[in-house]
């Protein structure tokens, strides 16, 4: 453990992960959520010296967006809802994937190859398209409003974001959990008389558990990608408000920041590239914990190996 | 054996019809979510309405009015020779790349794999929006424009751009998988073999090594695809491109998304079949 401590790529993507929900659930709770906003400044005598949006280094480090708001602020006060979604997302898929597996990695070969046949198409078409389909009918905005309470709305896009991966995810998890099933410690675990359930918690979990940490790191990538594409297309989380006046986004979670600020590319471009700097650092984190925990793996197996030689 | 190759036959057909199958009854899912009705009749109507016209190939419109297939497939092919081409290009460079680096930095293998993989989850819009800016920079900055940022008509396409941000995430994660693979393989007893005859360095690589790896390389060939069609349904989007994913954007129907669906499903469901077959016949 603490060899794992050691490293600077797990020591970077920790504390980065770490000061920026920490700053922004303190944001909520000591500033009640609010944003520092700069309007207008004027010169000594009264004329308008600046407006925003201000570009970076100016005002603010990381400029300003239409209204004056401090974009480094907005993106922090965004980071909990943005990695909340995402976590939440990524751990659903996996525990929703793992618990299916238990159920199903058992089928007979005949069985399981049918099934892995029949949806084979699913697994390569791109979820990023699938889920615009099945989001763009439920959560855009109409000429006569919402037709769901936000609830609704969130709950349909949590659903949906869960469900796309499935397939996919229970099949890899049946092979990892067959492959193991086939080693021979299996089989006299078998033969000693121990019940599935038993052999299952005791022999086949602890083989696997590591590989499931992994891969929830890789689901957390992907569905914070998914998370990003998904802002572009302007699906943004909880429904899109499209019509009169300026759309706002009131939880200021990110993906609906670099959706909403779009039009601003050309000429404003900072407004868009700061969330999307943060999202492409949380992401190099989690890929740094994520290579920093496989090292560590690697090496707690090289060493049990070598103290059984 | 004839026999077996007649059933192997009718299996590939069996499961190309259930894949289109599957592209209806997800399709057709808006039908039941629709303002979150749960309308089932209606969507059993459009599942069994939808199937009588894609398998006739008869009546399709992407909306309402218009005929589908002439508006279609050309888009289609355009998307095809973009992801062609970025498939190509990765390939080349992954494969000029990996061997720089077995040739010469061989001894720093390790931190550059460890640096290509976390460079890796840099998500693909990132990329996007950063040549964009650069390109848009030197404009601002020296007065040359030198590649079109987005495709604005025919005359003014974005050809570079886009097939540079296809072709980046492809390109990192093959040049991964390649150079792992070639410092397994050089590992194994055959290699040693081979340098106790006298052979080449270079020869070994090229012919034994590269020979081997191939196969394993087809193994990836999936998960490539499915991420090049992911990143492919932003470029279109972001550089403006005139292809299929844009139009699905313009015209959210339930049969414009199926068939288009059913069109990409259609060429790589057959590239993997060859590959299987290939596969089972060695």
């Amino acid at each position: 453990m603490i060899r794992l401590l050691k490293t600077k790529k797990f020591l970077f993507g920790v504390s980065f992960l770490t000061l920026l929900l920490t700053l922004s659930i303190l944001n909520t709770v000591v500033n009640d959520g609010k944003i520092r906003q700069v309007q207008f400044i004027y010169n000594e005598d009264g004329t308008l010296e600046k407006a925003p949006p201000y570009p970076p280094f100016d005002v603010f480090l990381f400029g300003s967006d239409m209204y004056g708001y401090d974009m480094l602020h907005t993106v922090i006060e965004g980071a909990k809802y943005s990695i909340g979604i995402v976590l939440v997302v990524a751990f659903l898929r996996m525990f929703l994937s793992i618990v299916l597996s238990y159920f199903l990695f058992r089928l007979p070969d005949r069985i399981f190859n049918l099934v892995k046949t029949v949806s084979e198409p699913l697994f390569f078409f791109p979820q990023t398209l699938i889920a615009y389909f099945l989001l763009v009918t439920v959560v855009m905005y109409t000429i006569y409003g919402f037709h769901h309470p936000l609830w609704v709305r969130v709950v349909y896009e949590f659903i949906i974001l869960v469900v796309i991966a499935l397939p996919a995810l229970t099949v890899q998890l049946i092979e990892q959990k067959r492959r193991v099933w086939k080693e021979e410690f299996i089989e006299s675990a078998i033969t000693l008389g121990g019940s599935k359930r038993h052999i299952y918690f005791k022999h086949v979990l602890p083989q696997l558990y590591e590989e499931w940490i992994l891969m929830f790191g890789q689901q957390f990538l992907q569905v914070l990608a998914l998370l990003i594409h998904l802002g572009v297309l302007q699906v943004l989380f909880g429904g899109t408000i499209t019509g009169e006046g300026p759309p706002s986004s009131v939880t200021h979670e990110w993906s609906g920041l670099i959706g909403l600020n779009k039009r601003f590319m050309l000429a404003y471009e900072w407004i868009v590239y700061v969330p999307i700097l943060f999202f492409a650092l949380t992401a190099l984190s989690v890929a740094m914990i994520n290579k920093a925990l496989s090292d560590f793996f690697k090496h707690k197996d090289m060493v049990r190996k070598n103290r059984d030689m | 054996m004839v026999k077996s190759g007649a059933l192997r036959f009718i299996a590939f057909i069996l499961q190309y019809i259930t894949g289109v199958l599957l592209f209806i009854i997800i399709g057709s899912l808006p039908v039941l979510l629709r303002d979150l009705t749960f309308d089932t009749e209606g969507y059993f109507n459009s599942i069994s309405d939808l199937a009588v016209k894609i398998f006739t190939l008869s009546n399709l419109t992407y909306d309402g009015q218009h005929e589908m297939l002439p508006a279609v497939l050309g888009r289609f092919f355009y998307s095809m020779k973009t992801l062609g081409m970025a498939l190509f290009a990765a390939t080349a460079l992954a494969f000029l790349l990996s061997y720089l680096i077995v040739l010469f930095f061989e001894k720093k293998k390790d931190y550059i794999l460890s640096f290509i993989e976390i460079i890796r989850s840099i998500p693909d819009v990132l990329w996007m929006f950063l040549l964009q800016a650069t390109v848009i920079w030197i404009f601002k900055t020296y007065g040359v424009k030198f590649v079109q940022t987005t495709s604005l008509g025919s005359d003014h396409q974005a050809v570079l751009l886009p097939l540079i941000s296809l072709s980046l995430p492809t390109f990192l994660f093959l040049t991964q998988i390649i150079v792992l693979k070639i410092f397994e393989e050089l590992d194994k007893q055959y290699i040693l073999l081979a340098k106790a005859k006298g052979l080449s360095y270079f020869y070994m690589l090229n012919v034994h090594v590269v020979r081997n790896i191939s196969q394993d390389l087809k193994g990836h060939f999936k998960t490539i695809v499915w991420m090049m069609l992911s990143t492919l349904f932003m470029v279109e989007y972001i550089f403006n491109l005139n292809g299929l994913m844009l139009f699905n954007i313009k015209y959210v129907s339930v049969e414009l998304f199926v068939f288009s669906c059913i069109l990409f499903f259609t060429p790589f469901f057959l590239i993997y079949r060859l590959i299987d077959f290939r596969r089972v016949s060695i």
